[in-house]
């Protein structure tokens, strides 16, 4: 005869904080890179990233041929969040810095925030969003763009990674 | 070493028809963590303990990750969403062997759980299914070949608890709060509350009757969603309390959250505010269960 201690309740379940769903981790999914098992790289959507450059924190910029970039985050950093269910997006005319915080993803389990690629002002937003946050896992590359900005300085453009730099900078961060 | 297998079904029939809600928890306790490691990988992951169900998460799409110094999946192959929505329609199993399973012996077994615990151990029934370590994979294989049975991990176990509004301790409950302020007072067994033989009673037995300065509630809104540590305001922009979990709900496409606040608050319906990325956004104290239950109960 035994009783068994069941400390099996949900709420003892969970016995110590869950690392991965407290802000200061898996806020940063996207730069923490956590063991994923998968890694499908950008190649598939190679045809809208001809003209990418990549930050270190998985945003994307392309030069539009009127001269202001455009702004979304990458394949592997969408694949990293999961279903994107808000998109916290700035109003047009904000002033932003290079690295700036410009607005956050969130998707059920974790948020996170959207850095500036480059130094400039918020000259339009990707309202489809407000209704439709998927889009951004949909079409990273094209019609889940968040925003577009001037580029106040190009010289920081050259810092950016290209594509197959940013593909070794994957590689490297998922070994 | 005697391992054990806990399968904790909450549904009827074994849980696999069951058409709402029924989480079957897959347990497998004693499993050797350090012992098991593969010497030749000293990686970061290495370090980390394992179920005897660690090949098999991977082998099904597990995205592992760290948990409370565990490889755990946090989800498959389908996406949080889809897996959250497939455990509130069908079935889906929950790795839980990371948690511990205790077997107490002797005359006094009852008398030592009720000196740690709130509730009435003696009316607990026993409902687990224990199997030996060895054979948990065939069992997991057996009951996810029926279609209604999918794989589920900690994130869609995240916001389905939420959704049923049950705590996490270390967040929504912790040494600092009472089952009273965490409005758990039905977690407490009657007999206890004449008897008052359990840690911490002199406290909170009064507070049964007497309020409390802040209790636990449930926030309902739209909008950014509310997450741990958001300031819960009063509607003229006063801190009544803080949120100790939230996230938007996939089943009701809203934003959900539990947290403290002021007694004056703590009433359903009541109109408050939470401050998000240093905006305020309006939120309405709501009942939980957010999302209505159907536990299975004999």
């Amino acid at each position: 005869m035994a009783a068994c201690g069941l400390f099996r309740s949900f709420s003892s379940g969970f016995s110590t904080v869950w690392p991965l769903l407290t802000r200061s981790a898996l806020f940063s999914p996207l730069r923490l890179a956590p063991t994923p098992y998968y890694g499908r790289t950008i190649a598939s959507s190679s045809r809208f990233s001809a003209a990418l450059k990549f930050t270190d924190k998985h945003e994307w910029v392309r030069v539009e041929d009127n001269g202001t970039g455009t702004v979304g985050i990458s394949n592997f950093a969408q694949e990293a969040l999961g279903d994107v269910v808000y998109c916290g997006l700035p109003e047009v005319g904000t002033q932003l810095a290079q690295q700036d915080e410009f607005g956050a993803l969130e998707s059920v389990k974790a948020a996170s925030e959207l850095y500036s690629p480059l130094t400039g002002e918020v000259v339009e937003v990707n309202t489809l969003l407000a209704d439709n946050p998927g889009l951004v896992n949909k079409s990273c590359y094209k019609d889940g763009w968040l925003m577009k900005m001037s580029i106040a300085n190009p010289a920081e453009l050259d810092a950016l990674m290209d594509e197959t730099a940013y593909e070794r900078y994957i590689r490297s961060i998922e070994d | 070493m005697w391992a054990r297998l806990t399968v904790t079904v909450g549904g009827s029939g074994l849980g696999l028809r069951a058409s709402r809600e029924c989480l079957l928890r897959v347990t497998a306790v004693g499993c050797a963590g350090k012992r098991q490691q593969d010497r030749r990988d000293f990686s970061a992951e290495a370090a980390l303990k394992k179920t005897p169900l660690f090949d098999f998460h991977r082998n099904h799409g597990g995205k592992m990750v760290e948990f409370a110094g565990w490889s755990m999946p946090v989800q498959y192959k389908d996406s949080h969403i889809a897996s959250h929505m497939h455990t509130r329609e069908h079935c889906s199993i929950f790795d839980v062997s990371h948690m511990l399973q205790t077997k107490i012996h002797g005359k006094d077994r009852v008398k030592f759980m009720e000196s740690l615990v709130v509730a009435d151990i003696t009316e607990l029934k026993d409902n687990q299914i224990s199997v030996p370590r060895l054979r948990v994979v065939e069992l997991a294989e057996k009951l996810l070949s029926n279609s209604e049975v999918k794989l589920a991990g900690l994130g869609a176990r995240d916001s389905l608890r939420l959704e049923a509004g049950l705590c996490l301790y270390g967040n929504d409950i912790d040494e600092t709060t009472t089952p009273v302020e965490a409005s758990l007072v039905w977690t407490i067994g009657k007999r206890r509350r004449q008897t008052k033989d359990f840690p911490g009673a002199n406290i909170i037995v009064p507070q049964i009757k007497a309020k409390t300065a802040r209790r636990r509630v449930g926030l309902v809104s739209t909008g950014p969603p509310v997450r741990q540590h958001t300031p819960i305001l009063s509607p003229d922009g006063q801190v009544i309390g803080e949120v100790t979990s939230g996230c938007p709900s996939p089943c009701l496409k809203k934003n959900i959250a539990m947290g403290y606040v002021d007694a004056a608050f703590a009433k359903n319906g009541a109109a408050i505010q939470v401050e998000v990325r240093k905006k305020t956004v309006s939120a309405i104290v709501s009942k939980m269960p957010f999302v209505s239950t159907n536990y299975y109960s004999g």
